[in-house]
């Protein structure tokens, strides 16, 4: 056995002992501390949403079925957990409308659960909509957040051919739709439907394969991440939009205005690609983010980042952080990570900022797969700012890189650039293609800014921009070194 | 195997005695009812009963590598999509429908063996391609025909709209279920009678018209309580006997590669690791045993020998793939043959 290897084991089964015996490991670093928070230790940590109320109340919905509350306090062990709700079937989204009312999107509908009578546990719980079908399949969970109106988006998952649909389902089934890898069976799987406060359900958009979190952001867009597979090279982020088909055929077949007995899957790939919106980022599946789920806004009071985007990886103690850069009026951008390690375990699923911006906290789970990945953790800022790539906007002839503190002399290998492709088709995952090495030359033109002009930039490609040695005035090294551009589109 | 004890929930913790432990036999009480919603068994309910459920299909087997169909059939499994379970202990299980609005079966002495669904707790995963629980007791009651709720003199199955379910109450040890029919508003309240067998149903309607019951099956008694309110009560008798999950001995017939395809399955391994050399969380199987295995962290490849197959199950974190995630691939509590039986299974593939 590799000696690096059988330390990490060692490490991991150090950890196992740790998390049963429900303590808190403190994994220190200069810039954001992650915390395990403990919950009671009878109940499988396997966290599908985590949510605030308007006291500063926690809510953390888990996967079997109950849904806890605890005020957060100092002591990440100490949380006095109370029991809120439960009953529901892989609750996989909340938003919390008032304290004691909250709303869960659960397997096979969305529910608003309430306290009617004011002791603390809800007694109320009224289906709100059961628009979509259920096969039977596991895989089909949902998410959702709000809409800004009193309304909500909902984010209507896949079925995966690895468990099996039923002989009788709710809702009309697609002998067409059941076909594939991840499957579109019965209604509205692989949609992004809107649910209206006045309960109006309409198809808002199509093409996902498993987008496991949405989010509004501050400005009113909608954006989704969605999972490396069948239809996605990488992970993806998307900007969604009404009406826009994102990719993945299978959903296709639920289109009122889709031809009767046409195959989604039997269409040339050149039909699908012309149909498609492509990703504002895509996340390299190795080198950033295995299987995006829910994104985050950053708020002010969590570090220089506010106003960003944070996106959880499920398969990876991964934390992306997104740059967004809007070029010709839509959203392409970069991404590098956030956190990479340290203590941050793997499934993470949910994310939720404390109101004073301070905490973010994440719930884990990966399927009730593996007790690394369980849980819920925090991160908060040490006050001390990273030297690091603070935003990355695309010029005529190249990028323009903007630093979180004074750059110190470059050398003349302090960066590189590599770009590649990605195709979307019916296979799992899928290679970089085409990657070669550009020609750079790069010039610190403000004491924060660097210019790098790309000798040949071209739409669709990813651009990796790559740091060797380089450190602020100040001495800190560059708390990142890769970072991935999604070049959707050149500056017009 | 299926830890029949569930881990109790000390009282000092605040939480309810219903909350979901590791335990894969939830249970609530007479005074502290549980109500599980997850996918419910179908015990043969019948095209009738579930009238209002569409039809699924068998499908072809699809291959995400080739892109196409392949020889094959994926075949649909009995389960109830949407129902809800609710147990008060030994006395009362019944399974209620929020498609057919409709209480579907009714039994005791045990609620549900969650481990299709949840694992293992002993083994440390799920252990079967469905996710489908299996019953745990002794089922007495069991719907038949039509929807026996009547408005106006008609089954709520002859209604063009089919009814829809509008949620539950749930305080104390009552839970009320509540659907529409037309302009009527439904409520219906499962309770278990004075002796053995025995149920009462209350019904309540608001709006739309008279109540009413009809069922073919024998031991209903209906008393109308005024025409918005009746109470059902049903005298049922032994139908069948569960025992939760079956005891399976995986490796029947001996150590080798058909047993540890067994294991395999049972396992659910197929949900990382496919068998055609196509791409999943984890690396394919296919042909790997004798290949030389590229481990993150380590300057030269590994030998994929049987030793390292094994290893690779007990410990995946001792060597990981280069590529995939460590953390990720559950650590397993098999017995000593079923490593083995694996390790045989996985030479097959070629
Ligand atoms: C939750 C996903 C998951 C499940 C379930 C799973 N594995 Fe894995 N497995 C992985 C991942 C990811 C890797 C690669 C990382 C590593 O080496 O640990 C892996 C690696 C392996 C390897 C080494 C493969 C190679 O290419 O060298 C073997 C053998 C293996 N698994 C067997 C099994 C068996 C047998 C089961 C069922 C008893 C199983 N796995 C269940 C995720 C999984």
């Amino acid at each position: 056995m590799n000696y690096l290897k059988s330390i990490s084991f060692a490490a991991r089964v150090l950890s196992i002992v740790f998390l049963t015996i429900s303590s808190s490991l403190v994994y220190s670093t200069d810039y954001w501390k992650v915390e395990t928070v403990d919950l009671p230790k009878e109940l499988p940590p396997e966290v599908g949403a985590v949510q605030f109320d308007s006291e500063g109340t926690l809510y953390v919905a888990l996967r079997r079925g109950d849904v806890l509350m605890a005020k957060p306090v100092a002591d990440a062990k100490k949380f006095q957990w109370k029991h809120f709700a439960s009953g529901f079937h892989n609750a996989c989204g909340m938003e919390v409308v008032a304290p004691g009312h909250i709303v869960i999107s659960q397997m096979p509908e969305l529910t608003e659960v309430k306290d009617t009578d004011g002791d603390g546990t809800a007694d109320s719980y009224r289906t709100m909509t059961d628009a979509w079908g259920v096969s039977g399949n596991y895989h089909e969970t949902n998410e959702i957040c709000p809409d800004g109106k009193g309304g909500y988006y909902i984010a209507v998952g896949t079925a995966s051919h690895n468990g099996p649909t039923f002989h009788h389902v709710r809702g009309n089934y697609s002998k067409i739709g059941r076909r594939g890898r991840n499957f579109s069976g019965v209604q509205w799987k692989g949609w992004v439907m809107h649910y209206s406060k006045d309960g109006k359900v309409t198809p808002f958009a199509s093409g996902f394969r498993m987008h496991n979190g949405i989010m509004r952001d501050s400005k009113g867009n909608i954006w989704c991440g969605d999972n490396q597979g069948d239809w996605r090279a990488t992970t993806p982020l998307y900007h969604v939009r009404k009406g826009n088909f994102y990719g993945h055929p299978s959903s296709l077949v639920w289109d009122p205005k889709w031809p009767e007995g046409k195959d989604p899957l039997k269409m040339p790939l050149k039909e699908i690609d012309a149909m498609r919106t492509r990703p504002a980022v895509l996340l390299p599946h190795k080198e950033m983010n295995r299987s995006a789920s829910e994104p985050v806004e950053i708020p002010e009071g969590f570090g220089p980042f506010a106003g960003q985007m944070l996106l959880l990886d499920n398969n990876s103690s991964r934390i992306t952080r997104i740059m967004l850069d809007k070029v010709n009026g839509e959203y392409q951008g970069s991404c590098t990570h956030f956190i990479n390690g340290q203590g941050l375990l793997s499934g993470g699923n949910r994310a939720v900022f404390s109101a004073d911006g301070k905490t973010l906290f994440t719930g884990h789970t990966v399927r009730g797969w593996g007790k690394l990945a369980e849980g819920v953790q925090r991160i908060t800022w040490s006050g001390t700012t990273p030297f690091d790539v603070h935003g990355i906007a695309l010029e005529k002839g190249g990028f323009t890189l903007k630093f979180t503190k004074e750059l110190g002399e470059l050398a003349s290998d302090a960066c590189s650039v590599r770009s590649f492709r990605y195709e979307s088709k019916w296979i799992y995952g899928g290679p970089m293609l085409d990657q070669r090495d550009e020609k750079v030359t790069f010039f610190g033109s403000n004491a924060n800014k660097l210019k790098i002009d790309v000798q040949k930039l071209e739409p669709l490609r990813v651009y990796e921009i790559r740091f060797k040695g380089i450190k602020a005035k100040d001495g800190s090294p560059l708390a990142n070194a890769v970072f991935y551009y999604t070049l959707n589109q050149l500056q017009k | 195997m299926a830890a029949a004890v569930a881990p109790v929930i000390a009282e000092s913790s605040g939480l309810p005695s219903t909350a979901l432990t590791y335990g894969n036999r939830p249970l609530g009480s007479p005074e502290e009812p549980l109500l599980l919603r997850t996918f419910m068994p179908d015990p043969s309910l019948g095209d009738e009963v579930l009238g209002r459920h569409e039809r699924g299909a068998k499908s072809p087997r699809y291959s995400a590598k080739k892109g196409s169909d392949v020889p094959g059939e994926y075949k649909p499994i009995d389960g109830l999509p949407a129902a809800i379970g609710v147990n008060y202990g030994s006395a009362l299980s019944y399974c209620w429908d929020t498609v057919e609005c409709r209480l579907l079966y009714v039994w005791n002495n045990g609620f549900l063996d969650m481990q299709n669904y949840w694992g293992d707790p002993s083994r440390g995963n799920r252990q079967s391609f469905g996710y489908v629980p299996n019953l745990v007791g002794t089922m007495f009651y069991k719907a038949g025909g039509k929807h026996p709720v009547q408005m106006g003199g008609k089954s709520l199955s002859d209604l063009p709209e089919p009814p829809k379910f509008l949620g539950y109450t749930k305080t104390g040890k009552r839970i009320i279920f509540s659907y529409s029919a037309g302009s009527a508003e439904i409520a219906c309240e499962v309770s278990s009678g004075d002796v053995a067998h025995n149920l009462v149903i209350r019904y309540k309607v608001k709006g739309g018209g008279e109540l009413g019951y009809q069922s073919s099956l024998p031991g209903h008694t209906v008393k109308k309580v005024s025409p918005s309110e009746l109470i059902v009560t049903i005298q049922g008798s032994k139908i069948a006997q569960y025992e939760g999950s079956p005891n399976k001995n995986l490796l029947k017939g001996g150590v080798n590669a058909e047993s540890g395809k067994r294991v395999f399955a049972a396992m659910a391994c197929v949900t990382c690791h496919s068998l055609d050399g196509s791409k999943s969380h984890g690396p394919s199987l296919l042909g790997i045993h004798g290949k030389e295995r590229k481990i993150k962290g380590a300057n030269k490849p590994a030998l994929a020998d049987d030793a390292y197959i094994l290893e690779s199950i007990r410990n995946p974190n001792a060597k990981v793939v280069d590529g995939y995630p460590e953390n990720y691939m559950p650590p397993y509590q098999l017995k000593k043959d079923e490593y083995q039986a694996l390790l045989l299974y996985i030479k097959t593939l070629k």
